[in-house]
């Protein structure tokens, strides 16, 4: 059921938290506020500090789109959502 | 234009929608790159070779043999002078018609104006938080486009900040600077040189075009994430506009005196631990132990346990001969599982400049406080200083 999954892609300090570049999570059927997808994924990477501090600095996508509001976002299934951190090295 | 030029540039003068006017255009124009670091030293070859009139190159860096790897203007020669004008050389050889301005001062808060100002486009190359927050806050009070790159590891990120009526800042975008532990530098994180020169040569790209004006106006502004393992390896990302309420671009009131009054190291959350000095503090009596200590343990042949917290793959590239590799986030899960058998067993741990191993310790000590568990003060790096001069430093 493609409706009730989302796509995560996780981009350079989040990948390295995470340990993955990319993986699929079940959302409820009823949908997924966006400002809520952090609880989800600390209840997935439980004592991840690394992965909240990332969080905390990073900006959401939702299919290849920047997000200006989070709380205006509900997820439905089917998107394919993006942590993207500021990245400083080069 | 001289008469060379038109052989010099011909290749590019033939393009629908670059020609002559292109050509002149690029020859009038005057780019500063800083930064002459993975993404600027690329940047800079292309702009140069392309013909831009005026390259300002800003870096107070000396170069280093680490760097050869990946900041292609430098050179073995070069190790030991600062980066800006070994850069500056080798855009001489590549083009001596153009005029290159060198800069060896760190940018600040009160002379970034001064640096920056006579420039119309800004590169930002640079390799840290803080000088990105202040670049992008001098460029949106010069309303001067910044071609923003960034990579660490097997990615990058390429941008143009501060664009038009309405493109957003950096600051807009990312308004949370990045914890200092989670903005890993090239040394800590590592980064594969191909990678920078990637986001490198896409920000002389995005520079030509907007100089040459093949940059399309009504273009919505976006970001380039590439990822060098991802499938699909380049990914875009619509950005929105300007926020009315950011700190910087969305302000009317926005000034150099707010700027020059702004610590921007503390703005990203303090300096940046230094993770070798770090490594080296005596700590708790009793808790560490040298690299002599180390010696001398091992060579009377005396029972011990070795653990060596770093990455396997670090473990891969070098180690002690009869240290045990359990990586850090593995044992300080589990630490229970690495203890000795024998509380009676002394226990050394290990690790590259000895932070991580302090932590490690703490961990098994926490469940075993009474145990003879050692770290090692300044970890492999100071084995190689003090013990072993044929052990690598990495």
């Amino acid at each position: 059921m493609s409706s009730s999954t989302i796509t995560i892609l996780y981009f350079a300090s989040a990948s390295t938290a995470t340990g993955k570049s990319t993986e699929t999570l079940s959302i409820p059927s009823t949908g997924l506020p966006l400002p809520s997808l952090p609880t989800l994924l600390h209840s997935l990477y439980p004592n991840n500090t690394t992965l909240i501090k990332v969080l905390n600095s990073s900006q959401w996508s939702v299919d290849e789109e920047m997000i200006d509001d989070p709380s205006s976002v509900i997820l439905r299934g089917g998107e394919e959502v993006a942590v993207i951190p500021p990245v400083s090295g080069g | 234009m001289h008469l060379l030029d038109y052989q010099r540039y011909g290749r590019q003068m033939i393009l629908d929608g670059f020609g002559l006017p292109g050509q002149v255009k690029l020859k009038q124009s005057s780019i500063v790159v800083v930064g002459a670091g993975g993404l600027g030293c690329p940047a800079l070859q292309y702009l140069a070779a392309a013909g831009v009139g005026i390259i300002g190159i800003v870096d107070d860096d000396l170069v280093e043999l680490s760097n050869l790897q990946r900041q292609i203007l430098h050179s073995e020669s070069s190790i030991g002078i600062h980066k800006a004008e070994s850069a500056a050389s080798s855009l001489g050889r590549i083009n001596s018609s153009i005029q290159v301005n060198v800069i060896t001062s760190r940018l600040t808060p009160q002379n970034a104006l001064e640096i920056l100002g006579g420039y119309d486009i800004i590169l930002d190359c640079t390799d840290n938080a803080p000088t990105r927050y202040l670049l992008s806050d001098i460029a949106v009070i010069l309303k001067k486009p910044l071609v923003s790159g960034a990579a660490q590891k097997y990615e990058g990120q390429l941008a143009i900040y501060n664009l038009g009526p309405d493109g957003p800042c950096y600051r807009c975008l990312f308004p949370k600077p990045p914890a200092p532990e989670n903005a890993g530098t090239c040394e800590e994180t590592g980064i594969l040189g191909v990678v920078t020169g990637i986001i490198g040569n896409l920000q002389a790209l995005e520079t030509i075009k907007l100089v040459t004006g093949l940059h399309s106006a009504d273009r919505k502004p976006s970001m380039t994430l590439f990822s060098a393992l991802g499938s699909p390896p380049f990914r875009y990302i619509k950005l929105r506009s300007r926020k009315a309420d950011c700190f910087a671009c969305g302000r009317k009131d926005f000034s150099l005196d707010m700027i020059a009054e702004t610590d921007y190291v503390q703005v990203c959350g303090g300096p940046r631990p230094n993770w070798i000095e770090r490594g080296l503090v005596d700590g708790v009596a009793g808790y560490r132990a040298t690299v002599k200590d180390l010696k001398n343990v091992l060579d009377s042949g005396q029972e011990i346990h070795l653990l060596d917290v770093r990455p396997s793959t670090e473990f891969g590239i070098c180690r002690l001969p009869s240290s045990q590799n359990v990586p850090l986030a593995e044992l300080v899960a589990k630490p229970d599982v690495y203890l000795p058998k024998a509380a009676a067993t002394p226990m050394y741990i290990i690790c590259r400049l000895g932070n991580d191993s302090q932590i490690a310790a703490e961990a098994l000590r926490s469940i075993r406080p009474d145990g003879r568990i050692q770290d090692i003060i300044g970890g492999l790096k100071a084995w190689s200083n003090t013990i072993d001069p044929n052990f690598p430093i990495y």
